[in-house]
Parts: C-alpha cells; sequence; structure tokens
C-alpha cells in the first residue's frame, strides 16, 4: 500500500555537502558521507549482462560470491551486435543469482542500431525519459519507450525515430565532456543536479565505489543530456552572476566571495523549500533489511533503498510538470 | 582604455594577425594603411624595441613592410648611434626578406609622402642599384623605378647623372651622387642607361639572369625547421620529460626516473631563454587533468614539465596548484581558477599564467568576471592563459574560459615550448617584460642576419 511520507523523512543529515559545481546550464553539488556498510556490488562493472533472450528480457547475473547489487533505476546498456536496452526500475540481484528482468524497455526500434566496434558500454536514461519509463515499469512491452525517445531526437534536431543511440553515440563527444566538467570528489557518495538552477535530481549510492562506477552514466549521459539539450540546441546561455567590483585585489576578492555566497544560499534554498512537501511512497522489494521503494510527488519521482532507518541509495529526479 | 601593461602584447598579436598588404596607389597622396596610429604610438614609446617586432614570429609581410616605411620615413635627429645602426640592421634584413615589389611599394609611398632623410636615400640607392636581379627590376619596372630613384637623388641631379652616364662622362658628380653606391659600376649605369633611354637612342636592353627579381627574397628567407611529429601520439612520445612524469604518475616515483627526469629538464633548459623576473603559476592539477585510458596523465604531465622548465629559467617561479598536491601533484579536485589568481597576484608578480585543460567549475565564469574587473583595479600584472592539450588537433570548445579577454596560448609538445617560453616571458609587464624583449630580439636578429646572410649588407 502507498504510504504518503514528508521530504524531510528522506533523511540526508549523514551526508555532507561541498560548494556547487557549475558549467554550462547545469550545476552539481556533491554529496560526501562513510561508505554504508556492506557488501555492494558495483553495479555497471560488477554486474554481467548475461544476455538478452529477446527483445525486451534482458538477463543480469551477480556472479560474485557475496554481495548484494542494487540495480541503478534506468541504468542502459549499449553493446556491439545486440539491441540495446534500459531497465525502468532497479532491483537487488543477490550473489550468485541470475535475473531475467521482463519489463526492459529496447531503445533501438529497428535493427539498424548496432553499434560497430563498441565495447559494453552503460548509459542513464536521459532525464527526460525516466519519468515515463519509471511509470512503465511492469509493462512488457519492449518498444514502449520509442515514441518518447523518437520525441526526444526530435528535441535535438535529430531524426524523427526510436533510437537512442541517437543522442548517445551522435553526441557522445559533447556529452563526455561533462565528466570533465564536474569532477568527481574523493569520499563522494552522490550529487544533488541542477539544470537551469532548478533541481533536476537527487543521486546517492551505498558507497563511493559505487557511485565512481555510476557517475560517467549519469552525469554524461542522465543529466548531461538535458543540460545540452539547453546548451546546444535551445541556445539558452546561463546567465552569470553579476560582474565583480573593486578598486584593489582585496576588493576583488570579497566581491567573489559574495557571489559565491549567493549562489550557495540560492541551491540551499531549493532544497529547504521544496516545491511539494510529501512524497508517495511505494514498497517494490526487499532483501534482507534492504527495502526498496518507489517515491512520487506532482514534481519528483524516483526510487530508495533504505536499510533500516537509513537511506543508502536513491535516484529521485525531476518530472516534466516541474520543469514546466 | 588599454592599460599599458596590455598594449605590447597587443602590438605583437596585430603584426601576426592582420595581414593586409601595405599599399601605395599611384593617385594617392599616402599609403593606405588603417593601423598607422598603432604602429605610430608604438614607435613613438620605443623606437628599437618597435624596429626589433619586425622579426615578431609568424609576422605578416604586410606588417613588416610598414615597420620598414616606419623606419625609413621617421627622422634619426637626436637619435643615438647604437638606435642608428640597430635601425639600419634592421632595414637591410628586411630588404633582403621582403618580396621587391612590396619593397618598391614602401618606397613609392616614401616619395608620396616626401620622407626623404639622408638614411632613407642611402638605403634606396643601395637597394635599387645592388639588386642581385637589377635588369629584370629596370625592365619590367621601369616608371616606378625611375619615380623612386629621382625622389632618393633629386630629379634634376638624377637626370643630370643620366645623361652624363649615357655620354660616357664618369666625373665626381656622377660617382659621389649615384656610383659610389653600387658595387658593380657597369651594372648600374646599364640601368641608369635603360631607365632613361629615348626612343632614338640606342640603349641596350638590359639582359635578364637568374633568379626573376621579384623571387629574389626567397633565397633569403629564414629555413622553417620542420619539426617531425609523431603520426600515433601515445602517452610517451610527446616529449621525454611529459613521457617520464607518465611512468612517476604510473607506477610511482622510483630514483631511475627522478633523475632521468631531472636530466631532461637539465637538458630541455639550456634551449630556451631565461627570465630574469618574476612569474607566478596557476597550475591545474584537478580531477579532469588526470585523464582517462591512454591519455591518463598525459595533459598534466606535460603541464608539469613546462612548470619544471619555468622552474629553472626564471629567476622566481611560484606555484599555486589547483586541486591536487604534491610533487608531481595528485589530479584531484574541482578547478576554481578566479581565487588562486587573486591570490598570486598579491605577491605582485611580474607575470601571472595560468596552465590548465580549460574546465573551469567552481564557478564557471568566475574567472572571466575576475579577469574583467581586474582593470578597473591597480594590478598591473599580466596574466596569460595556457591551455594543455593532449595532441595538436583537441578541441578547445567548452574549454576557453578567457576567450577574447587575455591572450591564451597551446601546448601539446614538448616541442611547442620553444615557442611558447619567449612568448610568455615577452608577455610580462614593465621593464622586465620590455628588458626581455629587447634581448630576444636582439639575439634573434643576431641570428636572422648569420641564417639569411642578407645581400644588402
Amino acid at each position: 500500500m502507498d504510504k504518503l511520507i514528508p521530504i524531510q523523512s528522506l533523511d540526508m543529515s549523514g551526508f555532507s555537502f561541498d560548494e556547487p559545481q557549475r558549467s554550462g546550464a547545469m550545476t552539481v553539488v556533491p554529496l560526501f558521507g562513510e561508505d554504508h556498510p556492506g557488501d555492494f556490488i558495483l553495479p555497471a562493472s560488477g554486474l554481467k549482462l548475461s544476455g538478452v533472450e529477446t527483445y525486451g528480457k534482458v538477463v543480469l547475473e551477480n556472479a560474485h560470491p557475496t554481495g548484494v547489487c542494487i540495480v541503478p533505476l534506468h541504468i542502459g546498456y549499449i553493446q556491439d551486435q545486440a539491441q540495446n536496452h534500459a531497465l525502468c526500475s532497479s532491483l537487488f540481484i543477490g550473489a550468485g543469482q541470475k535475473v531475467t528482468v521482463k519489463d526492459a524497455c529496447c531503445v533501438q526500434a529497428s535493427q539498424g542500431g548496432y553499434l560497430e566496434g563498441a565495447n559494453q558500454w552503460f548509459f542513464v536514461l536521459p532525464l527526460s525519459l525516466r519519468e515515463k519509463a519509471l511509470e512503465l515499469r511492469g509493462k512488457e512491452e519492449f518498444g514502449k519507450l520509442w515514441d518518447h525517445i523518437a520525441e526526444l531526437n526530435r528535441d535535438f534536431g535529430l531524426q524523427n525515430r526510436g533510437h537512442l543511440e541517437q543522442i548517445l553515440s551522435r553526441k557522445k563527444a559533447y556529452l563526455n565532456q561533462y565528466e570533465h566538467r564536474f569532477e568527481l570528489q574523493p569520499g563522494q557518495r552522490g550529487a544533488l543536479f541542477f539544470v537551469k538552477n532548478r533541481l533536476a535530481g537527487i543521486e546517492i549510492a551505498p558507497t563511493e565505489a559505487y557511485f565512481k562506477d555510476i557517475w560517467k552514466p549519469l552525469v554524461c549521459f542522465s543529466y548531461g543530456a538535458s543540460a545540452m539539450l539547453e546548451e546546444e540546441v535551445r541556445g539558452i546561455k546561463e546567465a552569470y552572476a553579476a560582474p565583480l567590483s573593486g578598486s584593489n585585489l582585496a576588493e576583488l576578492k570579497e566581491s567573489l566571495f559574495q557571489s559565491r555566497k549567493d549562489t550557495a544560499l540560492s541551491v540551499e534554498n531549493m532544497l529547504r523549500h521544496p516545491p511539494k512537501k510529501s512524497l508517495s511512497f511505494k514498497e517494490e522489494e526487499r532483501y534482507t533489511n534492504l527495502v526498496l521503494s518507489t517515491v512520487t510527488n506532482k514534481f519528483f519521482s524516483g526510487q530508495v533503498v533504505f536499510d533500516g532507518e537509513t537511506l543508502i541509495y536513491a535516484s529521485i529526479f525531476a518530472r516534466k510538470a516541474y520543469f514546466a | 582604455m588599454l592599460k599599458n601593461t596590455e598594449k605590447p602584447n597587443l602590438f605583437k598579436q596585430h603584426l601576426v594577425v592582420e595581414k593586409a598588404p601595405f599599399v601605395q596607389k599611384r593617385a594617392e597622396l599616402k599609403p593606405g594603411w588603417d593601423d598607422e596610429e598603432l604602429h605610430l604610438s608604438f614607435y613613438r614609446e620605443d623606437r628599437d624595441l618597435y624596429a626589433l617586432h619586425a622579426f615578431v614570429p609568424g609576422i605578416s609581410v604586410g606588417q613588416q613592410a610598414r615597420i620598414l616605411f616606419q623606419l625609413l620615413r621617421s627622422s634619426r635627429n637626436g637619435m643615438e648611434d647604437e638606435s642608428r645602426k640597430l635601425s639600419d640592421r634592421v632595414i637591410r634584413l628586411l630588404l633582403a626578406m621582403i618580396p621587391a615589389d612590396t619593397v618598391l611599394t614602401v618606397f613609392l609611398a616614401l616619395r608620396k609622402t616626401r620622407a626623404n632623410h639622408k638614411h632613407t636615400a642611402r638605403h634606396i640607392l643601395l637597394y635599387i642599384l645592388n639588386h642581385e636581379s637589377l635588369p629584370a627590376m629596370v625592365r619590367e619596372r621601369r616608371a616606378i623605378v625611375k619615380d623612386i630613384l629621382e625622389h632618393a637623388l633629386g630629379k634634376n641631379t638624377a637626370r643630370g647623372c643620366a645623361a652624363k652616364i649615357a655620354e660616357g662622362i664618369e666625373d665626381t658628380y656622377v660617382y659621389g651622387n649615384i656610383l659610389k653606391h653600387a658595387n658593380d659600376a657597369s651594372a648600374a649605369k646599364e640601368a641608369i642607361c635603360y631607365l632613361y633611354r629615348n626612343e632614338t637612342a640606342d640603349s641596350k636592353v638590359p639582359a635578364a639572369s637568374g633568379i626573376h627579381y621579384s623571387e629574389l627574397h626567397e633565397l633569403y628567407k629564414p629555413a622553417i625547421e620542420s619539426r617531425e611529429t609523431p603520426q600515433t601520439i601515445t602517452a610517451t612520445n610527446r616529449g621525454d620529460i611529459a613521457a617520464t612524469l607518465v611512468h612517476i604518475y604510473r607506477g610511482g616515483e622510483n630514483p631511475e626516473l627522478l633523475k632521468a627526469l631531472e636530466e631532461y629538464v637539465d637538458l630541455e633548459s639550456g634551449n630556451h631563454p631565461s627570465f630574469d623576473g618574476s612569474v607566478a603559476l596557476v597550475l591545474d592539477s584537478s580531477a579532469s587533468t588526470r585523464g582517462s585510458g591512454e591519455r591518463e596523465f598525459c595533459i598534466l604531465s606535460q603541464s608539469v614539465a613546462l612548470q619544471l622548465l619555468l622552474a629553472r629559467n626564471c629567476a622566481n617561479l611560484s606555484v599555486h596548484p589547483v586541486g591536487g598536491e604534491g610533487f608531481p601533484p595528485v589530479p584531484e579536485g574541482t578547478t576554481d581558477l578566479a581565487l588562486p589568481l587573486l591570490t598570486v597576484l598579491e605577491q605582485k608578480p611580474d607575470l601571472a599564467v595560468i596552465v590548465s585543460d580549460g574546465y573551469e567549475n567552481t564557478l564557471q565564469g568566475d574567472l572571466a568576471r575576475v579577469l574583467q574587473a581586474l582593470p578597473g583595479t591597480d594590478v598591473e600584472t599580466q596574466v596569460v592563459f595556457c591551455h594543455s592539450k593532449f595532441s595538436m588537433s583537441d578541441k578547445l570548445t567548452l574549454r576557453r574560459p578567457v576567450e577574447g579577454i587575455i591572450p591564451e596560448f597551446e601546448f601539446w609538445h614538448q616541442n611547442d615550448f620553444e615557442g611558447l617560453l619567449p612568448s610568455l616571458f615577452m608577455m610580462a609587464s614593465g621593464e622586465k617584460g620590455a628588458a626581455f624583449t629587447k634581448k630576444w630580439f636582439s639575439e634573434r636578429l643576431v641570428i636572422l642576419e648569420k641564417e639569411v646572410q642578407p645581400w644588402t649588407n
């Protein structure tokens, strides 16, 4: 049964924030925290995509003798000689388990989408596809995202078809640069992503190593794709803070400090005053003490994992209504 | 309004970037050059330095012609002997290196502007009467050569000498005005006869031989050293210093690598000029400079290589790392370039150099805002930005935080330091920068004279 909980119960007191990083249309606030105790398999490099049984059915294997894998929400796989897929929901895969995910989205609408010579690499669905992908979890229809992918391709000025690799591959040179534009820090377990100064997503991992493994798929392909749309396609230049002033270095420094304080304060305010005060909570799966739930309100949705009272994983993203 | 510290650098950039030819139309009273004010401004500030700018690496022919014109049209009243000699050396070298048709345009402009100082006339006569392809030049550019000769000598004197030469008279009048300037008197006389021939006179058409007059300058160009660039760029073929640093980064320090590093830096340091001033280096060693895959550590290694060279060749280098610390610095942390720049400027260095891969994120735009605000302060230090790249073909889109605000340079291979170090030192503000520029250009003048061996000497 769904529960309604206040957003503040997503207790992030165990995390510390660092000063924001800003580049173009995106701002990222790193989150730091001690690794949560437990053996968590790395989600990209540690989990094996054993195969694709048929369109929409992917087989994932945790071949490690110990440790659970929290499969990241909306992770996708690009593989040479295989149809590319993305998952609609997070899930737990225990040590030694092989799981067939039956509600995966095929992100290529036709056969022509094979990548030549590409090794397997990972992405997280572009932000604007995630709301629909989450909504359609459980629905076993491999083409369920094609229309939405086609719409996103149109937004990018690309051919109107359900091939996500048009964006992920053709825009890869631009998208890859987000990994350099935003720098992962030692001890980082998560991040807040803002696009055009609006909160676009909250991503938290159980450990530093887990977050490092999923960082590039998130910053380049999920949130990066949205930022790129603003920067390159819509041509929206991010309006930076006002010119600095000062007749000497000391005054200039003070002016810079104040400007940065103002930026940090505006970020803080956004977090203190979320647009909607509560989230509905729907439990999806349990694995020992770990509980996976889907959270939703009018403006945000996503999935979280609690270990008892402690939030250890979160992938919560802004819905279209929030950016409207 | 430009600050004094910015002007010399803008002039150098102008000389390289602006390629419009020097033009003097016959019907016009003066040459068409819309950057005359800029040239005049620099000439008035320091005549020697101005002259030496004729050999800025990459300067266009049109700009060299302007400098030649300026040096020839200007009076030398009150000029010290050393400056006169320097000016003559620069003029002689330019006359050999610039295409003859362009030189003739400059001479015509001198005639139009009635510039006829002693040194002006002397250089004109020496050039024309001793040109290796004089026969072809007088045949093909007869009218303009005649006009120029009359300008240098005075119309009456030129015609008087020509008449005497036609009659075979070689008295002191002819010798003192014309023939004393010619290495080959008979060639000069033949040319004068042709220039002043009338239709009935039995004047010989000068025989043409050897290289065409319009191409003679090709023989007097400095050799462009072709540098071998590897076809496939790897982590260890971008120069020995960076290659050794990549190994240190990969596997940790060991005595063998550290010794090799020291030796490579020693060797390279000797190939570059020294700078007798203070340089502050903001070194980006943030997480992004690590790179990945085959390029891992490459960008940071070349940045550190530059740091090591600057440490050897500058009287005083201070380094402010952005991100990781230690030696070599660990690539970690975010990229804040604005605050470190403000910090190093407090030391009032002669030059501040930011070396980075360009991915500013704390916060993007802050460095630009600081640089734009600096002219409103009392800061005199020149700031420059050096892009550290993996290869020549790296695109800098999305990573040019100072575009259009301060001078930018790029480097990817150790060979790039040959041009980079003098360019950086020349950017230094105040006396130190000017002193280095003068010294470096003076040495370059000597090198060019030895290499080019101009026929105009």
